[in-house]
């Protein structure tokens, strides 16, 4: 594995795609299949087409910046879910990972080892997956027919226990007894009639709230529950069908599958050293991203319940308790490693990100990045919005302004790229803060914003172009004509 | 080239008739071909393209 190839690859293959991934198709998520296929191939186009040159005007730079905290910030939320499912706090698990990323990237002599770290991280992944084979007894394809055949998701005997990481609605479709483990405040949200009544329950370890088919449980994160084996998961895919096949309406689906996939692509141009050599880079997106998707299906299959509100690290996490104990031992060591030496390994390579836009600044700009990333993974958030929004932000205001205009030799000041950095991280702005309140197939753009703003950066920055510049086929240095880095 | 096998899989599952939705050794055609086939062909394009760069 050269250290070229490895920047390439450890660039992408960070804690936070490893754990969406496999937590999204353990869930049955209707993208899990797209979402498997774009992680896979975004770091192949990146690895064919001419690198991304690094940002030069400040609004650019700021994009930059943003993007590669964004990234560190969903890195290290999937250390923060873990610390809360452990029973730990956020904030502890946090500061651990980021404290401990930032020591190790910050020695010279780290760049060098960065090779062996990516190495021994996707080793691990695959011992989990090895380990997970052997305790279903399954192929990963076997594992999934037989899970796409279960007549209903149920939780399994002496797997049932959740801790949620964040505040969390569930919604029961039969009866259910609902064990409290250790005190808390719950509250139930009950029909009767036209109206909804939501009583508070104080419990103590060891009460049984009873909820009927229809009542809604409304936990607050931390909180620890034991569910009824062989009852229906609530929120969960009703069957093993419908966990195979996903459901969204036909509107929503295609945006939303473009948005996904510009998002991801987008991203990935931005983020990773491209023109690597050697097969390395090509290859290890593949088996990590391979790697993700038999995690989750040997999660669901193993233990459905367990990816009940246990954040983004639930697949993973969620599998050594339902395991017997040697397998269990396993799945834990080789899955807490593989998640610590994958945040390493790419935060080495986003490192030379951080370099190239905040130049002299850039240790106490890095040190900053851990810094506020520790602290937001303390507020219990997805990593997939963390993630796909700072994805989409390169997309929309790095990548496509990039690819409209160019880099244009000593243009200072209001370039188009710049022009169209601006624009794209407005619209970008814009969209986002309308997430979940735009109708139909227009909520795509909602959910990934990246699908209007990154077309609007490109117009503008391609209108701002100087004429001349467009009459002669660019005086620009075009994408196809900037040299490697 | 890699850019289609992304639209394919962005299409299939909208396309009448679900043809994604059919099984082929208990696993759906979708995740056969998101999961295993177009990543693998990607993967082979890309060394390809490397190989020949190289040269």
């Amino acid at each position: 594995m050269t250290r070229r190839g490895a920047a390439h690859a450890a660039a992408w293959t960070g804690p936070a795609l490893l754990a969406v991934l496999a937590s999204r198709v353990a869930w049955g998520h209707v993208e899990a299949p797209l979402l498997a296929l774009v992680m896979m191939v975004a770091p192949l186009i990146a690895l064919l087409r001419p690198p991304v040159p690094a940002a030069l005007h400040p609004a650019t730079r700021l994009v930059a910046l943003v993007t590669v905290g964004g990234v560190v910030w969903a890195n290290v939320i999937v250390f923060a879910d873990l610390a809360a499912m452990l029973g730990g706090a956020r904030w502890q698990g946090a500061v651990l990972a980021a404290a401990l990323t930032l020591l190790v990237t910050v020695r010279p002599a780290a760049d060098r080892a960065r090779a062996v770290v990516l190495a021994a991280g996707i080793a691990c992944v695959v011992a989990v997956v090895a380990a997970a084979a052997v305790t279903t007894g399954r192929t990963p394809w076997a594992a999934w027919a037989e899970v796409a055949s279960r007549p209903a998701l149920v939780f399994a005997e002496g797997a049932a226990d959740a801790r949620f990481t964040r505040d969390t609605t569930l919604e029961f479709a039969e009866a259910h007894q609902v064990v409290a483990v250790g005190a808390g405040v719950f509250r139930v949200a009950e029909r009767e009639g036209t109206r909804t009544v939501v009583r508070e329950w104080s419990v103590r370890d060891n009460d049984v709230l009873t909820l009927r088919p229809g009542d809604r449980l409304l936990l607050p994160a931390g909180a620890r529950v034991r569910f009824e084996a062989g009852k229906r998961i609530p929120g969960a895919p009703a069957s093993g069908a419908q966990w195979a096949a996903g459901a969204r309406e036909a509107a929503r689906a295609l945006p939303a599958g473009l948005g996904l996939a510009m998002t991801l692509l987008g991203g990935a141009v931005a983020l990773v050293p491209s023109r690597a050599r050697g097969g390395t880079a090509a290859v290890a997106p593949l088996v990590v991203g391979w790697a993700a998707v038999c995690c989750g299906i040997y999660a669901v299959s193993l233990a459905p319940g367990m990816v009940l509100g246990s954040g983004t690290a639930a697949a993973l996490a969620g599998m050594p308790g339902a395991a017997p104990r040697a397998a269990a031992a396993v799945l834990a060591l080789a899955g807490g490693a593989a998640l610590g030496l994958l945040l390493v390994a790419s935060a080495q390579s986003l490192r030379a990100r951080v370099v190239e836009a905040a130049g002299a600044s850039a240790p106490a700009t890095w040190t900053a990045l851990f810094a506020l990333a520790a602290a937001g993974a303390a507020w219990p958030i997805d990593a997939w919005r963390v993630l796909s929004a700072a994805l989409g932000l390169a997309a929309s205001a790095w990548v496509a302004p990039w690819l409209a205009a160019g880099v244009q030799p000593g243009a200072k000041g209001w370039s188009p790229v710049a022009l169209g950095s601006i624009a794209g991280a407005l619209a970008f702005g814009a969209l986002a803060a309308f997430d979940g309140r735009l109708p139909g197939g227009a909520g795509a753009a909602g959910d990934y914003p990246a699908l209007v703003a990154a077309p609007v950066a490109w117009a503008v920055a391609i209108t701002a172009r100087r004429p001349s510049a467009r009459r002669a086929g660019g005086t620009a240095r075009s994408p196809s004509a900037t040299s490697d880095r | 080239m890699i850019l289609v096998l992304v639209a394919v899989a962005v299409v299939l599952p909208v396309l009448p008739g679900a043809p994604g939705a059919l099984r082929a050794g208990g696993v759906s055609l979708l995740w056969w071909y998101a999961a295993v086939a177009a990543p693998l062909l990607a993967t082979l394009i890309t060394l390809g393209a490397l190989l020949v760069r190289s040269e």
